[in-house]
């Protein structure tokens, strides 16, 4: 439960960018079905470069607690995934 | 007991050495005080061991398993110089996210912290700050910490509570500490290493800090 919680923490300033960015996007070109596509990029891209070029120090609290800068590039993934079901049911 | 070994630990930045063959050991009881001068390479080594900076070459092994690659390993943690705390969740918060039940309660009921609480981390002084982060290491599950200057900012007092728990808590854990407080570090290590010029030089006494240039 506590690593899920982790996984949470870190998701969140990510999901709290992406999210409008990406309903944003949505809305501009009428393409809500498409809304899990754009959240899918846009999740990736805030993800690779706030964590891959140069790293915040917050960085060290998550590897700190035994998750993996792979492990938390998956959990992007997952609920980049998740949206894009969700986005699904406006088909 | 418990032992961790680093040994042929390279590290190249712009093709000049920073680490050269490194070799590194600690057990679960002891304290190993990491000295040298800024840019003597520390740090590099701490971060090459955790496993959050690759090495050119590197063999880590934690009784008889043996990691490879530059992946972090669960049971070693690491201080980073700067703050790792996320500044927008309180005190509370994130030792129950750090820490399991056992030890998460122990934190809460400690005088230091218990007043402190509902504080977000992002409202603490650096010093507490620092405090929360080395006591978050020495109360873990992990068996080796890697403390890259945790006396930098602290108060006296603080200095005190922190080398008090470092000594009581290294009956569970191999620690390697540097920080640029040499005599703290002298006062709280079992065995003393200089890094000079890339390489580790066991120390025997405060005279050996002296031929190497460390001290005048």
């Amino acid at each position: 439960m506590r690593i899920v919680l982790n996984f949470l923490l870190f998701q969140r300033n990510i999901i709290f960018t992406a999210l409008p960015i990406s309903l944003l996007i949505a809305a501009l070109t009428s393409e809500f079905s498409n809304f899990g596509f754009f959240y899918f990029l846009t999740s990736v891209l805030i993800h690779l470069s706030v964590y891959s070029i140069k790293p915040p120090k917050e960085l060290f609290f998550y590897l700190n607690n035994g998750i993996s800068r792979v492990q938390l590039f998956l959990s992007t993934i997952l609920i980049s995934v998740l949206m894009i079901l969700i986005s699904q049911l406006f088909e | 007991m418990s032992k961790l070994e680093l040994d042929s630990v390279q590290k190249t930045y712009d093709g000049q050495k920073i680490l050269n063959d490194v070799y590194l050991q600690c057990s679960t009881g002891e304290v190993v005080g990491l000295l040298g001068r800024n840019g003597s390479g520390k740090s590099t080594l701490l971060k090459i061991m955790f496993g959050s900076l690759t090495a050119d070459s590197r063999f880590l092994r934690i009784d008889e398993k043996v990691y490879t690659g530059s992946k972090t390993i669960r049971d070693i943690k690491y201080l980073p110089q700067d703050s790792f705390l996320i500044k927008s969740i309180s005190v509370k918060s994130t030792i129950n996210l750090f820490l399991s039940g056992e030890y998460s309660r122990i934190v809460l009921e400690l005088p230091i912290v218990k007043p402190l609480l509902r504080e977000r981390v992002g409202h603490l002084s650096f010093g507490q700050r620092r405090t929360l982060e080395v006591l978050l290491l020495l109360f873990s599950e992990s068996r080796f910490l890697l403390l890259d200057e945790p006396f930098n900012g602290l108060s006296p007092t603080s200095r005190e509570v922190i080398s008090k728990l470092i000594q009581e808590r290294k009956e569970h854990k191999g620690i390697i500490i540097t920080d640029h407080d040499y005599r703290n570090v002298i006062s709280l290590s079992d065995r003393i290493m200089l890094m000079e010029y890339g390489n580790l030089r066991k120390i025997e006494d405060l005279d050996g800090l002296t031929s190497y240039g460390y001290l005048t």
